[in-house]
């Protein structure tokens, strides 16, 4: 009987938690590739002003989602995203569009990456 | 994480199968599923302790599906011989009477050389003083010599409440006799005994389930 409960709990625990870690994984990268197209479009217009704010607010919503993923998150994900951060802060400082483009570009490739490799798939089995 | 759980579900039965088709030789003193946990479960606690990089949770969740799978298999080995006989095989008889079991020999992949090796360190020197050779499913060799006083096997007859019939034949016997012994000493159901086997002198001898007689043999 002490078998079965244990077996059952850590079962459910398994299950619970996975479904929290994917639903916190794809809603967090899905907010951050949105916001990273809402600020590609700006540097398209050259708005530097807003540009620099979006950019504030996705740097922010990186720092409070890499806190709660860190505990289950590959850390070379987050050196990988925090480079593209930092290559994306840098362009928008010194207005070079093309820098930024291609800054925002592979932030939303990693994100989407990211968002994928945690995915309850067959792929991700296999 | 269920990811990592399948994943490791996968390797465990992988690994766990690859034991069991490697024969009983390799497998020194423990289970097969024994074994493997033992095997996988170092080299997952190495890993998240090695790479910073690598979460905790990459490391524990495997071995709490590892752990899972332990109880699973052992509760299904308790309960149903068939699946027992399954996950951890089944004693081979190699000698019998001081003939070597060809057959059995072959199919266990035990060469005569170092059974022979086992039967010296036994302290017996020819196959001819072998009553029984038996590798166990953990790959150990019990040996019954010609001088002990038990002329054969003792075979078990009812396990965990449930008969074997293939042993009760095996021995000379059926279910009629049984139940009839049984009922002889009060025993109305054989679910209430824990164990029972027929000794060399054809005597039943059995042990009640512990809800009912403690520690008692018959």
């Amino acid at each position: 009987m002490k078998s079965i409960v244990t077996i059952i709990m850590v079962v459910a625990l398994i299950i619970v938690a996975n479904t929290v870690i994917i639903r916190s994984i794809t809603t967090g990268t899905e907010k951050l590739t949105e916001e990273s197209y809402d600020l590609k479009d700006k540097i398209l217009d050259e708005n530097w002003e807003e540009a620099e704010e979006d950019f504030d607010s996705i740097e922010s919503e990186w720092h409070d989602k890499r806190s709660c993923w860190e505990m289950i998150v590959n850390h070379a994900e987050f050196t990988d995203i925090e480079r593209f951060l930092l290559q994306l802060q840098t362009a928008i400082e010194i207005k070079n569009s093309d820098d930024c483009l291609r800054s925002i570009a592979e932030l939303i490739s990693h994100l989407k990456s990211l968002k994928y490799r945690y995915e309850f798939t067959a792929g991700n089995i296999f | 994480m269920i990811v990592i759980a399948i994943r490791t579900l996968i390797l465990y039965i992988v690994v766990l199968t690859t034991m069991r088709l490697m024969g009983k030789r390799e497998i020194g003193q423990l289970q097969p599923y024994e074994l493997v946990i033992t095997i996988l479960v170092a080299d997952l606690a190495a890993i998240p302790m090695q790479d910073i990089n690598v979460p905790l949770v990459d490391g524990l969740v495997p071995i709490a599906i590892l752990l899972v799978m332990h109880l699973l298999l052992s509760i299904i080995s308790l309960k149903f011989r068939g699946a027992r006989n399954l996950i951890s095989g089944t004693p081979s008889i190699l000698i019998e009477s001081g003939r070597l079991m060809e057959s059995e020999l072959r199919k266990s992949r035990y060469n005569i050389s170092d059974l022979l090796e086992q039967l010296r360190q036994e302290g017996i020197f020819s196959i001819g003083d072998v009553r029984y050779a038996i590798m166990e499913t953990n790959g150990s060799i019990s040996i019954l010599s010609m001088d002990d006083k038990d002329e054969s096997l003792a075979i078990t007859v009812i396990m965990d409440g449930k008969l074997i019939k293939d042993g009760l034949y095996e021995a000379g016997y059926n279910e009629e006799w049984l139940y009839s012994t049984l009922k002889s000493n009060g025993i109305l159901d054989e679910k209430n005994v824990f164990f029972a086997y027929i000794d060399a002198r054809g005597r039943l001898r059995y042990q009640l389930q512990d809800r009912r007689r403690v520690g008692l043999w018959y």
